[in-house]
């Protein structure tokens, strides 16, 4: 049972910057209990502690109090609007009754659980100058000890008291104004927080990186970088491109970790610019496009896969790890916008097996051995077809993993795209992702759909169900022990499916796009099921919807979230 | 389970890229004019930049060089995207699915001075009166000046 209580109600007002943060009521956590690494490890069933959930990012939560007989029942218990300056995908962390929620442009807010009540609320000052738009997604945040951690669209790491809201250090590890940012939040393995950063498609003397910081002081414990350097390990997959022309190899979703084998795994996306005849080589472009399996304790490479070599069609595979035992092999899953499903050994980096969907028709992937042929590579100003379009079948929406079924269930979008590459300049400054000229269609198998949830058995590799909505998938999946399986849509449904049968057992219409992660928890012994709402992202939710089915109007505002739970018995 | 409408089961082939030769061909016959004629003012570029940071950089960047979900509106980039189309093409484009978050939720006015600023910092140069909202169907984006006679 948490205790609030109202310590002061201090107006936060800053001299000279009205309008800069609104006067807020102060409050703080009582009988907070830290956080240890063996409760992070095996989080209580309740409690949703990491991204998500569990280090296996699975997704899936062990509660059943809301199972496929009564969740028809569910109403709206309450509701929150979120910062509006800026993309939604969060993920609440939920501790003893608390959910710490990441919202956009790095504001950070405690909030009673069951109630919906406000308790602190982090908010840094802002630039007058600071980038607006679909920017300034915070995928998520991280609990440890006694702090919450997050990452800044401005390229900090930060720390906050769990209790107050208080920052308690505060770590830049790059230039924002050369383009890096975090939209992916952290992880704590060991008394390090882990993060991977992003924006790094620009020409600079720079390169992307993973960094561990120590949890106590935030300060920089190691860094490594996620593409090979001239001379080093894997250089020469760069042709003779100097450095600064070694771009993307971005980390915009946030890691996996497995306690035994004492490693971390991070994705990491494709080579900038997209294109090998506009990035100047056509050389494999290590380490992007693949999973890195990292020491959290050093930050060494202990081994890697890349997925697709030499990737060329923005196609990345910088997603989620998904960590499950299959035969009693340690493996992880992981699909990239090709709904291409890879099985790796976690253990050796080892390839297991691929598992194609069918949708995509840029590579024949060999499901025995990996090796990847691409069919249709862009030259520059030539007009190709390809499926699905450079937004992808699969994105941010992660999967999630149901242990009743063995089964993956597939946030997608099925599209495909005319697209014409084009060149950039091969300057400091320049690069980027290279322009496309681009005009998206229909699948021709998705019988006029936008949106596929699927559900895919990962022993079998066979398809168990699978549900299509006019409009994309929009949020990551929620698998719990009740049978029931949750996900939301571009317009505005949430749902909860019959895992087993893919029946709809209960949908919902909220005021705008259902978009983040939707999690589960308790709260005074009470299941609760949250689902964030929202817009912007620079990803399908934006422009492909708009362009295919325009017919269908959603607010373009509305970051929030919702909170439902079974009605009390009377 | 939902049923899909019949209608979204029509492929949107109007959406493949409208640039035509014989379009093009139409309106250079009329003497229409180009981004090298002066067609907008400095002062509308001016406040289309300040329009821009607040609307359009989060994604395009301060410098206008694009990011990981967002093309460059400058340089290579930008003649690769819409040179030879013309900025009645370049407005909608903009109108009708900018900001990603928020189309169309702007005034016109404002996506004209964006569109200025746009063009200032292509280099085309300024003149003396600014963008209206007529004619940006009859002004060519062409990557060079037309030789003079």
């Amino acid at each position: 049972m948490i205790v609030r209580s109202l310590v002061c109600a201090s107006l936060a007002v800053l001299v000279g910057s009205p309008g800069l943060v609104a006067p807020s009521l102060r409050a703080q956590v009582t009988d907070f209990r830290p956080v240890t690494e063996e409760t992070l490890r095996n989080p209580a069933p309740g409690d949703w502690l990491n991204f998500r959930r569990t280090d296996d990012a699975w997704g899936y939560s062990p509660l059943d109090e809301i199972d496929r007989d009564n969740v028809g029942q569910l109403q709206l218990v309450w509701s929150w609007a979120m910062d509006e300056s800026g993309a939604q995908e969060a993920t609440p962390l939920v501790y003893d009754g608390i959910m710490y929620l990441p919202n956009p442009q790095d504001v950070i807010q405690a909030l009673d659980a069951a109630t919906g009540d406000l308790i602190w609320e982090y908010r840094p000052e802002r630039d007058p100058d600071a980038r607006r738009g679909g920017i300034g997604a915070q995928k998520n945040i991280a609990i440890y000890d006694d702090k919450i951690f997050g990452t800044t669209h401005q390229a900090h790491i930060i720390a906050l008291d769990a209790r107050t809201g208080e920052v308690v250090w505060d770590t830049q590890t790059a230039d924002p104004s050369l383009g890096y940012q975090y939209s992916a939040g952290p992880i704590v393995a060991r008394g390090t927080v882990i993060a991977g950063i992003t924006g790094c498609e620009r020409y600079k003397e720079d390169i992307c990186f993973l960094t561990g910081l120590d949890a106590r002081t935030g300060e920089e414990k190691w860094r490594t970088s996620s593409i090979a350097l001239p001379g080093g390990p894997g250089g020469d997959t760069w042709g003779d491109l100097p450095l600064e022309f070694r771009a993307g190899s971005d980390m915009w979703m946030t890691g996996s970790y497995d306690p035994d084998a004492n490693l971390v795994y991070w994705g990491t996306a494709q080579a900038k610019p997209w294109a090998r005849s506009v990035r100047g080589t056509d050389g494999d472009a290590l380490y992007t496009n693949s999973t890195l399996a990292v020491n959290p304790d050093t930050g060494e490479l202990v081994w890697y896969y890349q997925h697709l070599p030499g990737e060329t069609n923005d196609m990345d595979d910088g997603f989620e790890n998904i960590l499950i035992d299959v035969g009693g092999r340690p493996s992880l899953f992981k699909m990239g916008k090709l709904a291409i499903l890879w099985q790796l050994d976690r253990e050796t980096g080892a390839f297991i097996h691929a598992t194609d969907l069918g949708y995509q028709n840029i590579v024949d992937v060999d499901p025995e051995t990996g090796e990847v042929t691409y069919l249709r590579t862009p030259e520059i100003g030539v007009e190709m077809t390809m499926c699905p379009s450079t937004s992808g079948f699969k994105s941010w929406r992660a999967m999630s993993f149901s242990p009743e079924t063995n089964a993956l269930y597939i946030p997608m979008t099925l599209n495909c795209e005319i697209a014409t590459f084009g060149p950039t300049e091969r300057v400091i400054g320049g690069g980027g992702t290279g322009p496309v000229r681009r005009a998206d269609y229909r699948h021709p198998d998705a019988e006029g759909a936008l949106g596929e949830f699927h559900a895919l058995d990962i022993t079998t590799g066979e398809t168990l169900w699978r549900h299509r909505t006019p409009t994309p998938i929009n949020t990551a999946a929620l698998t719990t022990a009740g049978g029931v399986v949750f996900v939301g849509d571009f317009d505005r449904y949430v749902y909860a499916f019959d895992e087993a049968t893919g029946d709809i057992l209960w949908q919902t219409r909220l005021a705008t796009s259902a978009q983040g992660f939707p999690v589960t928890y308790l709260a005074n012994g009470k299941q609760y099921m949250a689902v964030p709402a929202g817009t912007g992202g620079g990803s399908w939710a934006g422009l492909i919807p708009r362009e295919l089915i325009p017919e269908i109007r959603r607010p373009d505002h509305g970051n929030s979230i919702y909170v439902f739970a079974l009605p009390d018995p009377r | 389970m939902r049923l899909i409408p019949g209608p979204l089961l029509v492929i949107a082939i109007s959406l493949v890229h409208p640039m035509t030769a014989s379009g093009l061909q139409a309106t250079q016959a009329d003497g229409q004019r180009t981004v090298w004629d002066g067609v907008y003012t400095e002062e509308q570029a001016e406040r289309g930049g300040v329009q821009y940071t607040e609307s359009c950089a989060g994604c395009h960047a301060p410098d206008l060089r694009g990011s990981t979900t967002s093309p460059s509106l400058v340089g290579m980039s930008f003649t690769f995207l819409w040179g030879e189309r013309t900025l009645g093409e370049l407005f909608g484009k903009i109108q009708q699915l900018m900001p990603t978050d928020r189309p169309n939720s702007l005034p016109a006015q404002t996506y004209r001075n964006i569109l200025a600023f746009i063009l200032r910092a292509n280099s085309y140069p300024p003149g003396d009166q600014g963008l209206e909202a007529d004619g940006l169907d009859q002004i060519i984006i062409s990557a060079k000046p037309e030789p003079r006679p």
